[in-house]
């Protein structure tokens, strides 16, 4: 396993709606198969109570 | 719960940079929804022949996962002598600049290990000057006494 650590972005729009944005490494891009950028899957799946687990992957469109 | 976000990519002069939006809920459900933001940690796995591989990419809150930290001189030694000689310093993770990997529980630099360990013995050379002149307030010559000649 190798751990990169990143900040999650927030800010508010002139809308007022929250918008939350992430800065992947290029190592990451580079696992996920997009190293030209692409479509990517967010899955939050319930782990424990009260605990998600979440992943990224590649967009099934984008693998074919 | 499943999103699709596009991974956009722009190209600096110091190489390409990526960023993904995310959504609402997966802020929530890593807990970082509130204030500014926080910390993530993005978990990848190694590859045998390539150095990374293909496949999924986890995240999680930082603050929910291992600390890096190294050991550094305790000067607290001096004054308690049960202290511990050395004791854990949490290491600050590297978010900007070159993109490289963050360790996880103890880690060890060089550099900065050697830092510590120069910064330990200037600290027990000051300590042992303090000492002898609280001792030996009128001096004190080494080697031994000189014979008198009568």
């Amino acid at each position: 396993m190798v751990r990169f650590v990143r900040t999650l972005q927030h800010r508010v729009t002139p809308q007022g709606r929250d918008f939350y944005a992430l800065s992947i490494p290029p190592q990451v891009a580079e696992a996920l198969g997009l190293k030209a950028g692409g479509s990517v899957d967010i899955i939050v799946a319930p782990v424990k109570k009260g605990k998600f687990e979440v992943i990224l992957k590649a967009a099934s469109s984008e693998l074919s | 719960m499943q999103f699709t976000r596009t991974l956009s990519v722009k190209n600096h002069p110091t190489g390409q940079h990526y960023v993904l939006s995310i959504p609402r809920p997966v802020a929530e459900a890593l807990d970082l929804h509130e204030d500014e933001g926080g910390l993530v940690s993005i978990f990848i796995q190694r590859g045998q022949i390539k150095p990374y591989k293909k496949g999924t990419v986890h995240l999680q809150a930082y603050r929910e996962t291992q600390i890096p930290w190294r050991e550094t001189f305790n000067p607290a030694v001096w004054t308690d002598p049960t202290a511990h000689i050395f004791k854990p310093f949490p290491v600050p993770p590297n978010t900007l600049g070159r993109s490289r990997p963050t360790g996880c529980g103890k880690v060890f630099d060089f550099k900065v290990g050697h830092r510590a360990s120069l910064e330990g013995l200037r600290f027990l050379q000051a300590a042992r000057k303090a000492l002898k002149l609280k001792v030996f307030p009128h001096g004190f010559k080494r080697g031994p006494k000189r014979r008198r000649i009568y």
